[in-house]
């Protein structure tokens, strides 16, 4: 049966060669012709045109302006500026809400009730000071702002503007032998880097695939956002009257963020002069027509398939890191905590970096998920300052961006460690979901280990830059 | 990638029947100083495997000069065959720079069993000449006729199809590869000058040192020259219309694939319609669809003004 | 697969539109007694379909290359529970891109019962490329003209019952996002699934000198040792033109898989 099959192929395959050796060489170019002439013929018998429609002279005029040689890119600056400052200044109210309801009376009310019911000291810490604080802190700084950022960027994604982004990029990632659609993939990445990682699956050229997954932690993921944001309004914004602080906080948002995308380029362009040696390849895209979305569906699903599901991965880390993060603060060796340990150790590395312990403990903690590493920083700070001892109702009875100051600055946190950590917070190792989808999608252990620490040489060297400048400075 | 002593062997003896080949297609005789000489290798390594291919049968002596048994040639050819069908693999099939198709086929060539051979020539339609021009053997080891001479031997206004570019040495290979010219791609000499030739080549005038036009193989077009409105795609300028004519030889693989898939294929309108805030890329409409195409691309498009 | 369905969704979800008989089974049809197939050119709203049949949210949105892996749900209609395959958008089945790829060996050799494709009407030239290549190697075809709203506006105006004459396969006019046309959608694939619409698929002409001859030739050794295979012809094409996955395909006698009769009514295929 088999040898019989395998004769049957044989002979198939044989004729096919000696066939396949008088027809034309360029068969492929032929059969599309002929494909296309059959599909030009049917839709001109069956589609009518007419002619001169208002949408299509409204889609050639948005692009003249979205793609312009003179627009094009401070229109797109000025639409992510747009949306950060909407977020920033939008989250703030809610924010504050939010944190009173979950912070203040919850906690409260979650402790009063654990003292009721007469559970251990140690349990009711566990659970409540570390798992639900963390939570609660999770929830009240990340859910704002993205249930406001989400939906504006799916409106524009569903708009048809990624790809003018990309299309008017291109050229600057042609100049490092990277693909135009590293773009795309970027702003992928600004959604989630996961999602950007398995998105580099549209770049055909294995190189350039690669440099694009590399690079792609570059891209301020949505763990991250929250993080850029709430540190610009408490120590960017408070820099400035309150009128302008909203502006400038995004502005400093919107600045990292082009940091990133420079950083992206740079390393592109060292790596496609390293290990990843070429030129760049072809690059084709298909530039959708504006289609005007529905914007009531758009805020719908984007709340719930968004940023819940992001919310919800948020929480699933935080609960245990929260007690984890409660242990270390209470488990005492040699009469100090764990964490304090911890904490001084790193300290003198965070010095350099402008940072401190108390954050390079949270990036430890949350190499999970980045979304919860400024809980945990709030958290460690709490915790080790002895803010929650002060007793109930001490700490949580201020305004938000007061109150995060006011912690931190017990902390000893000044506008440097601000600064140093928005810049750390881009420049670090990308969270474990996206290190595994790096590994999944190459396979390789050389190309994940590389995307993991390359972004640690900007990062290093820019803080450790920034802190030695500007102690100079004020010095 | 370290290489055990037999396939150490196995490539040597391979390489000396290549040697082989080479001296008999271009009519000067081998020798086993030759030999050495072309391969970089010891002639008392030479000298020791000589009797042993004598003894297989591949090669026979004639006084001082070495010759191919027909069993050799067809060895050789094998060898061939596979360096080509691989050129031609990594061309079509993957995103390898022209820079690298041979020293990697060099490699490859030595592994690629025929059975693998006939797979991989299945695989890619049976091609019948690599990306250079050379014609693949067949299976049964025959060598299709290969026409055309030196570019530089044509006379100012002949118009010419191109056959076959050789790819050693490599920096003169890579100023054609950045021409991007290709077998089947007509062009028309326009003259020479300071030591340059000047040709237009489907619509685009280049320039190619006297160096490389010698190392480019042309035979004159049967269909005559590019037409006068012939123009690259590239070379249309905004909110103008086009016909299609064809995609360069030269864009090969899914680059090619992709844009028949997208309609650039004969006859169908194009329209550049605006391009990037930097210049590049450029949107087109095409088949009631808008493609940003990369400037490079829309020069391998030809096209005729309408 | 499906980490773009877990790391971001967005875009079209749960339908106000209630759909008259259809039952969104989500992630888990369990069985099924059918198999149905999206496909059709990036951006034509695929998964916006796929989202309203199973009400799960794959990401959607305006830019090409959104779904690369291929995602799974099912839904159940008329009393029939179909698997339904949510595939990445493809320009063409002739080329051999990676991600093209994972949507032309779905419709050959996942057997789908029902191929959708999806096609946009404002490109509806570019799109019929596509879907008369799927004529070619299914006859199960449902050609879904989703975007209407879109060519309504740009003023192009589509002769639906002429347009599924030319194909031979039924055409179904749809605004997806909205919801509108999905119960016809369903009616289509209903009927075809069962047997109760007949698909006569348009043949391709392929006016290329000297192909007619070959191909006759080819189909008939095709057919001859793998049996009397549907897509013969289309397989003849590809061995011609060096499609990897065909002749290894054809090798391995994996090939003859391929006219082995769906079984239509089948209780559950697992
Ligand atoms: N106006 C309009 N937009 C639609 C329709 N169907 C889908 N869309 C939008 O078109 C875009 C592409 O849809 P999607 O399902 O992601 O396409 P896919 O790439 O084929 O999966 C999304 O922004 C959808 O919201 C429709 O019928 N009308
Ligand atoms: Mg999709």
């Amino acid at each position: 049966m088999r040898a019989g099959e395998s004769d049957a192929a044989g002979a198939v395959l044989d004729a096919a060669r000696e066939l396949g050796w008088h027809l034309p060489p360029d068969l492929n170019d032929r059969i599309t012709e002929a494909i296309y002439a059959e599909s030009s013929e049917i839709a001109g018998r069956r589609i009518r045109r007419r002619g001169g429609s208002l949408r299509l002279a409204w889609q050639e005029t948005l692009d003249r302006i979205l793609t312009g040689r003179w627009t094009g890119i401070p229109v797109m600056l000025l639409l992510l500026g747009s949306v950060l400052w909407v977020t920033i200044v939008g989250a703030n109210y809610p924010s504050a809400l939010l944190a009173d309801l979950l912070l203040n009376r919850g906690w409260h009310l979650l402790r009063e009730a654990a003292h009721a019911m007469g559970v251990p000291g140690w349990l009711g810490g566990i659970t409540v000071d570390g798992m639900y604080l963390t939570t609660a802190w999770v929830v009240s700084v990340m859910l704002p702002p993205m249930a406001i950022f989400f939906p504006i960027f799916t409106i524009l994604e569903d708009f048809g503007y990624l790809p003018r982004v990309a299309f008017n990029l291109d050229r600057i990632f042609k100049a490092v032998g990277a693909h135009g659609k590293q773009a795309l993939t970027m702003s992928m990445g600004l959604g989630c880097n996961a999602a950007g990682v398995v998105a580099c699956r549209i770049i055909d050229s294995p190189r350039e695939r690669l440099i694009a997954i590399v690079t792609n932690n570059f891209a301020l993921c949505n763990g991250r956002w929250p993080t850029q944001m709430l540190i610009a309004s408490v120590f960017v914004g408070g820099l400035f009257p309150p009128v302008l602080g909203g502006f400038a906080a995004a502005g400093a948002v919107l600045l990292v963020a082009g940091l990133g995308f420079a950083l992206a380029w740079l390393a592109s362009l060292v790596l496609s002069r390293t290990v990843l040696r070429g030129e760049a390849s072809t690059f084709s895209l298909e530039l959708p027509p504006y289609r005007p979305p529905n914007i009531l569906r758009t805020f719908y699903t984007s709340i719930i398939d968004r940023t819940i599901f992001v919310l919800f991965r948020a929480v699933v880390f935080a609960l245990p890191a929260g007690a984890v993060i409660w242990l270390t603060a209470n488990v005492q060796v040699g009469g100090q905590s764990l964490a304090y340990w911890m904490v001084a150790a790193l300290d003198g590395p965070g010095w350099w970096l402008g940072l401190n312990g108390v954050i390079l403990v949270a990036y430890i903690v949350a190499i999970p998920a980045n979304e919860i590493v400024i809980p945990t920083v709030l958290m460690l700070t709490v915790l080790l300052t002895g803010q929650t001892g002060a007793g109930p109702g001490v700490m949580f009875e201020v305004d938000d961006a007061d109150r995060f100051r006011q912690i931190l600055a017990a902390g000893g946190w000044t506008a440097l460690t601000g600064v140093c950590l928005m810049i750390f917070s881009l420049c670090h190792n990308p969270c474990s979901t996206t290190i595994y989808t790096i590994w999944r999608e190459t396979r390789s252990a050389k190309w994940t280990v590389l995307a993991t620490l390359l972004p640690f040489v900007p990062g290093v060297i820019l803080c450790v830059l920034i802190a030695c400048v500007w102690r100079a400075m004020a010095a | 990638m370290r290489l055990s002593k037999g396939d150490q062997r196995r490539v040597l003896v391979e390489d000396v029947l290549k040697h082989l080949h080479d001296c008999r297609s271009r009519g000067v005789s081998a020798t086993e100083a030759s030999a050495g000489g072309a391969l970089g290798v010891g002639l008392d390594r030479i000298a020791k495997l000589l009797p042993e291919l004598v003894e297989a049968g591949l090669v026979e002596r004639r006084g001082d000069c070495l010759e191919l048994t027909v069993a050799g040639e067809g060895y050789a050819l094998s060898v061939i065959r596979a360096h080509r069908l691989y050129e031609t693999y990594l061309a079509d099939r993957t995103g390898t720079p022209l820079g690298e198709w041979h020293r990697r086929a060099e490699v490859e060539e030595h592994r690629l069993s025929p059975v693998a051979q006939d797979r991989l020539a299945d695989s890619l339609g049976n091609p019948r000449f690599d990306p250079h021009g050379d014609p693949i053997p067949t299976r049964g080891g025959e060598v299709v006729a290969q026409a055309g001479r030196p570019l530089s031997g044509f006379v100012a206004g002949e118009d010419l199809v191109v056959t076959h570019m050789e790819d050693e040495p490599e920096e003169v290979f890579s100023e054609i590869a950045k021409l991007r010219l290709a077998p089947g791609m007509r062009l028309r000499v326009l003259g020479c000058s300071r030591g340059r030739l000047r040709v237009e080549v489907e619509g685009l005038v280049q320039e190619l040192s006297l160096v490389a036009a010698e190392r480019v193989h042309a035979v004159l077009s049967p269909a005559g020259g590019p037409a006068a409105s012939q123009r690259r795609l590239s070379a249309i300028s905004l909110g103008e219309s086009a016909r299609v004519l064809g995609i360069s030889p030269a864009c090969r693989g899914s680059e090619r694939t992709r844009l028949l898939d997208l309609g650039v294929v004969p006859g169908s309108i194009v329209e550049a319609a605006f391009s990037g805030p930097l210049g590049d890329p450029t949107a087109y409409r095409l088949r009631g669809t808008m493609v940003g195409l990369r400037r490079e691309q829309a020069e391998q498009i030809f096209v005729e003004r309408i | 697969m499906g980490s773009c369905a877990s790391c971001g969704a967005g875009g079209c979800g749960t339908a106000e539109v209630r759909v008259p008989g259809l039952q969104r089974l989500g992630l888990r049809p369990g069985t099924w007694d059918g198999i149905v197939a999206l496909a059709g050119n990036p951006n034509t709203g695929k998964s916006t379909v796929f989202n309203r049949l199973t009400g799960l949210r794959q990401h959607t949105g305006n830019w090409p290359g959104k779904t690369i892996a291929r995602a799974e749900g099912g839904f159940a209609y008329r009393g029939r529970r179909y698997r339904l395959i949510d595939l990445p958008g493809t320009y063409s089945l002739l080329s051999a891109s990676p991600d093209e790829e994972v949507a032309r060996d779905f419709i050959l050799f996942g057997r789908p019962d029902v191929v959708v494709v999806v096609t946009d009407a404002t490109a509806l030239e570019r799109n019929l490329n596509l879907a008369l290549q799927v004529l070619q190697i299914t006859e199960r075809v449902v050609v879904c003209l989703n975007l209407t709203d879109e060519a309504r506006a740009l003023g192009v105006e589509v002769d639906v019952a002429g347009l599924s004459e030319d194909l031979g396969v039924p055409v179904v006019p749809c605004v997806a996002r909205e919801g509108e046309g999905m119960i016809a959608l369903l009616d289509a694939v209903h009927g075809v699934s069962v047997g109760e619409i007949e698909c006569r698929p348009r043949r391709l002409k392929l006016s290329v000198p000297g192909l007619t001859g070959a191909l006759d030739r080819l189909t008939s050794l095709v057919t001859g040792a793998f049996g009397d295979l549907p897509q013969a012809r289309w397989v003849a094409l590809r061995l011609l033109h060096g499609d990897r996955r065909i002749t290894e395909a054809v090798r391995t006698g994996e090939i003859a898989r391929l006219g082995a009769a769906v079984p239509a009514e089948s209780g559950a295929r697992s």
